[in-house]
């Protein structure tokens, strides 16, 4: 216990060890203290710490921290990368498409374009998300997949009846995989379920096919370092207030 | 009463005192055990606003003095709890 007191006693400021440190050395060897005594003395350094400690001082320290602890946070998030595919869908006899028919007829090829069954496989097929299944059952991991595809309308284009279909994973080439498979099971769905319903097949063609992601588009570590930098310092002046608070009291 | 400065005070009152007297007048008259690091936190405040003095000593043990202004502060704190105890104590009678 005598050495867990040195190192409470020891955790006290410099200038306070300067003038208390000899008295305070013998009250501990008069008192034979105890685990209680430990923790008394440990939040007592703390608490002068932080009375001692001037607002540029801790909020220099609560900068330098959290710019540290976000940018070692940032790296340890794997790179983000996007492969898109532009489609367009039209109507088996040529008429004019606008974007709530290109809406319904995506919704409901979606539905089993993205079930639990459809994304298993692609999962399996193309050997994704590795890590995560070590960690999570499937069914977390094809709900997580799923966040990461999106359909959207092409905006800013003349047609109203261009979509793109897009998926964002770790790794540019196993985006590129399966954007091209989910583009081609989409195809294939529109046929399938128009033989299933014996009506003509809204005709489905890829404008641009799935790209090989050049750059990650994630996550932007300058921006989480500095956001640990604003948090860090808005921590650092909480911590001051604090202190300054305990030291009127 | 479990504010540590007022209990310093309190102890310092009839005579100077080192930190290990304090703790064990403070546990005798107001049944408190002050851990060492709250009584040094209170030693310190107190040392800082005039209340307590350091009193000259050969001893590793510093014995500490009140202040006339640590006098004047007691009292003041005394006389607040001493209101209050009565009013309480008046109030109780009348319930």
């Amino acid at each position: 216990m005598k050495r867990w007191m040195r190192v409470a006693a020891a955790l006290y400021p410099r200038e306070w060890r300067r003038r208390y440190g000899a008295e305070f050395d013998a009250l501990l060897e008069d008192i034979g203290p105890g685990w209680r005594d430990f923790w008394d003395a440990a939040r007592g350094a703390l608490e002068m710490q932080m009375q001692m400690w001037s607002l540029p001082k801790v909020t220099a320290i609560g900068g330098l921290a959290g710019i540290i602890l976000a940018t070692v946070g940032a790296f340890q998030v794997h790179d983000r990368y996007v492969s898109y595919a532009v489609l367009r869908v039209s109507r088996p006899d040529g008429a004019e498409t606008d974007s709530r028919f290109v809406a319904e007829r995506l919704g409901s090829l979606q539905e089993d374009l993205l079930n639990r069954r459809s994304l298993s496989e692609i999962i399996q097929n193309q050997n994704l998300y590795r890590g995560e299944l070590k960690n999570l059952p499937l069914e977390d991991v094809v709900l997580s997949m799923n966040r990461d595809i999106q359909i959207t309308p092409v905006r800013g284009t003349p047609e109203s009846n261009v979509f793109q279909l897009a998926f964002q994973y770790s790794d540019p080439a196993g985006a590129q995989a399966v954007t091209r498979d989910l583009t081609s099971r989409l195809i294939w769905l529109n046929l399938s379920s128009a033989e299933t319903s014996k009506a003509p097949a809204e005709r489905m063609e890829v404008l641009d096919p799935a790209n090989l992601p050049q750059r990650p588009i994630g996550p932007n570590r300058l921006a989480i370092a500095g956001m640990g930098l604003i948090v860090g310092l808005a921590l650092g002046v909480a911590v001051w207030g604090v202190g300054r608070r305990v030291r009127a009291s | 009463m479990s504010d540590p400065t007022l209990l310093v005070l309190a102890s310092l009152a009839d005579g100077d005192k080192h930190g290990y007297a304090m703790m064990e007048d403070i546990q005798r008259f107001a049944n408190i055990r002050l851990g060492p690091g709250t009584l040094y936190g209170a030693i310190t405040r107190l040392e800082e606003r005039g209340w307590i003095s350091a009193v000259k000593s050969q001893d590793r043990r510093q014995p500490y003095t009140i202040t006339a202004l640590g006098r004047r502060y007691l009292e003041g704190q005394i006389a607040a709890l001493h209101q209050v105890v009565q009013t309480a104590q008046r109030r109780l009678k009348h319930a």
